[in-house]
């Protein structure tokens, strides 16, 4: 391995790094984000921990998030923050640069580095770097398990079988969607086969190197590391047969039959095109050009060494197979782009070398590196302004709908009600063990995780017919009016937003908001 | 003293049952609405107020012993701020309740209250406030008062308060706040439940769009005591 593209990967890692990690507490955990959380904390809190083949994807983010609790140095499961868990998906992202290592050699030394360039300064990649779900850790057992079998293939050592074995068992611990990941690698195996055979007739073709046992191996080793996780490390003897029948609700999501069903053009609104009102036009166009000139370089090419030819059009077909089943499926959070996007990312990357040698002439390569040079800026500049920039209103990208990557994003106000429900905690004798009530047909996450010290929680999806708690916290779709019952024993302390347009109000037992507000400040008359 | 504590325990009991209680026959207040002050779905509403949305649609009709009527009109005001900053406190009483320039008192900054001599003892069944009604504000510690004693020293019965943090150090205040309704002039009826008394004393401390005071109207529902 070349030293130097060594070196300059761990820095580009660096810089991948130096853009996902800083202030990862900025935005409120969405939903998902607290649900993965708590989750986690049945594993940490009372090793209690089961795959559930409903909800909430795979085993690997629970597990995976023990190091980063244990580095956290927490008394307890009450004192991790956002940062903690955050943490998780940046390690991923960043190791998704370094591991192009293992691509290197038939990508090209440039093109790795162009590639690992765009990863690590992509808005999507930088976004959900910073997004503790799932995504991330499965782009990055893909492109392991991926990167691992063609270098198996290359040199037959069982090493290579073994870390693809371990890719793919990883990958089927993290997300029910790794099976569309595997369908498309199959067509692209196919497909690049075919295509090879067709263009190249004249040509040498490619022949991959392997052992029927060794292959036998990687797929025991992912089948055990599977078995491992969704058997909680043999706790949960289920835990295995709920992973095949997860699939069951998850063809159902993916058929249409959830809230999250998108146009076809979802994806590629966000990725290419997505504009509000006085804000800046946010756009991956750069990448999305590039990727289509390395789409057609590596279909039509036919320079390099038949290793080389088949691995580019093996990325080729697979970005374009998975791009397609993702754009097929009803199922769609913004999210589910980065399997795609990391295969164009891929093709961009032999996209900006095409370019640059197809420039004969000193004065066309200076133009043609202004042009990437000005490409890389501004999505460096956009990865930036998304995660950390305000609006003209003061209100944060990261936490806005104004961000193509922010979807049914917690709002910042819902921080405001557990700062008010907390304080309100502190002058109740019962302190934590009060009773607070959540009420409201929407879903109330992430509000679980943010009042997590409440000991005696619950939440309903109705009102229930039972005497009124302490504190409780209503969604407005229920019309509570809990302070216009005749007994007067509670008012109603404010709304609160926790999704764009998810409207709670929170009601206070009489008692109870009068020590409150002997705590306040006194108000300026 | 034990027959004045029968009989305030009496009107208490009454006030609490409503008006039906008392055995009388009843109909809606003879409430005169003035024009709405705009049109169309108002643009950056507040949002820090406990007050349910703007609706404008017309409020149900509020049903009182029949013969109630404004017993304010034209009755004598006056304020804790002895310096208006605009208008005359007597237009609070003056029956024009047009959100015009003209017709606004303006209280200078901070808690301020108008009081109202009925000069009479009455059964009072509603106060209606009309603030400021040109844009959807919401007033803050809206806070209204019965009492016998001009000096709001004695025999006081708060019929509504919503201010909800005791600033005006009053109680703590159990109602909600509530837009003033520009779409439909709608003034904010007030259940006093038929309690009995000669003064009427409104709070108020500033507003989402001001810290000043202003008032437009106060009609107070109500047949003479027997």
């Amino acid at each position: 391995m070349n030293r130097w593209l060594v070196a300059a990967l761990v820095l580009l890692t660096g810089l991948a790094l130096g853009l996902r990690a800083p202030r990862l507490a900025l935005r409120p955990l969405h939903n998902d984000e607290a649900v993965n959380a708590m989750r986690f904390g049945l594993l940490w809190t009372s090793n209690s921990y089961s795959y559930d083949p409903n909800e909430f994807h795979g085993p690997t983010l629970p597990y995976l998030t023990l190091p980063a609790a244990w580095l956290d140095g927490a008394p307890d499961f009450d004192h991790f923050t956002e940062s903690t868990f955050r943490a998780v998906t940046v390690a991923f992202g960043a190791a998704l640069v370094l591991v192009l290592l293992l691509a290197a050699p038939e990508l090209g030394r440039a093109e790795t580095l162009w590639a690992a360039g765009l990863t690590a300064i992509s808005p999507a990649m930088v976004f959900y770097s910073r997004y503790y779900i799932h995504e991330m850790l499965l782009v990055f057992f893909t492109a392991l398990s991926f990167f691992g079998a063609w270098r198996y293939l290359q040199s037959a050592r069982p090493l290579w079988a073994l870390a693809s074995g371990i890719g793919l068992g990883l990958m089927a611990a993290t997300k029910e969607t790794f099976v569309f990941t595997v369908a498309a690698a199959a067509f692209s195996a196919v497909a690049a086969g075919v295509w090879s055979r067709w263009r190249d007739r004249d040509q040498p073709a490619f022949q991959p190197q392997w052992r029927r046992s060794h292959l036998l191996w990687a797929l025991v080793v992912a089948t055990a590391i599977a078995l491992l996780f969704f058997s909680s490390f043999f706790r949960n003897p289920a835990g295995p047969r709920d992973a095949v029948r997860s699939y069951l609700p998850w063809l159902h999501r993916a058929g249409g039959a959830t809230p999250h069903a998108h146009e076809w053009s979802f994806y590629f609104q966000r990725l290419l095109f997505f504009h509000s009102k006085g804000t800046p036009v946010w756009s991956e166009g750069f990448i999305a050009a590039l990727a289509a000139v390395g789409f057609c370089a590596a279909l039509l090419g036919r320079g390099g060494a038949p290793p080389a030819r088949c691995w580019r059009r093996l990325i080729a077909f697979y970005t374009l197979c998975l791009t397609l089943i993702y754009t097929a499926l009803a199922y769609k959070t913004p999210w589910c782009l980065l399997g795609f996007y990391h295969g164009m990312i891929l093709l961009a990357g032999m996209g900006a070398v095409v370019v640059w040698r197809a420039c004969g002439s000193h004065w066309l390569r200076t133009l043609v590196l202004v042009a990437l040079a000005g490409g890389s800026g501004q999505l460096a500049w956009q990865a930036c302004a998304e995660n950390f920039a305000v609006d003209k209103g003061g209100v944060p990208y990261c936490d806005s709908p104004k961000n193509p990557y922010v979807y049914s994003q917690t709002v910042p106000d819902a921080l405001r009600l557990v700062r008010t429900v907390e304080a309100i905690a502190q002058v109740s004798p019962q302190g934590y063990e009060m009773v607070l009530e959540i009420m409201g047909p929407e879903s109330c996450w992430p509000l679980p995780w943010y009042l997590r010290r409440f000991k005696n929680i619950g939440d309903w999806d109705e009102i229930p017919n039972r005497p009124l708690a302490p504190i409780m916290i209503v969604s407005t779709t229920l019309h509570a009016a809990f302070d216009d019952r005749p007994e007067k024993t509670h008012l109603m302390a404010g709304y609160f937003e926790l999704r764009p347009g998810v409207f709670f109000e929170l009601y206070v037992s009489l008692d109870l908001w009068r020590a409150y507000i002997k705590t306040l400040p006194p108000e300026d008359n | 003293m034990m027959k004045k504590f029968l009989f305030h325990a009496a009107t208490l009991i009454a006030a609490a049952a409503g008006p039906a209680a008392f055995g009388q026959d009843l109909a809606p207040l003879p409430i005169q609405l003035p024009p709405p002050a705009m049109k169309g779905t108002p643009q950056n509403m507040p949002t820090n107020t406990t007050a349910l949305p703007l609706s404008d649609k017309p409020q149900p009709p509020f049903m009182a012993p029949k013969g109630a009527s404004n017993v304010a009109l034209n009755k004598p005001v006056t304020s804790g701020d002895p310096n208006l900053i605009g208008g005359d406190l007597k237009q609070i009483t003056d029956g024009k309740k047009q959100a015009y320039e003209e017709n606004v008192v303006t209280l200078r900054r901070g808690l301020h209250w108008i009081q109202i001599d009925l000069e009479k003892d009455f059964n009072i069944y509603a106060v209606v406030l009309w603030h400021d009604f040109t844009t959807p504000v919401v007033v803050r510690d809206v806070i209204v008062q019965i009492s016998d004693d001009p000096e709001f020293k004695n025999g006081v019965v708060t019929v509504f308060n919503n201010d909800q943090k005791n600033s005006a150090g009053l109680g703590v205040g159990t109602d909600r706040e509530y837009f003033e309704n520009s779409l439909t002039g709608a003034g904010k009826v007030i259940d006093a439940k038929g309690t009995k008394g000669r003064y009427v004393r409104c709070y108020s401390k500033g507003s989402t769009d001001s810290a000043l005071n202003t008032y437009i109207e106060v009609e107070v529902y109500g047949l003479p005591a027997s």
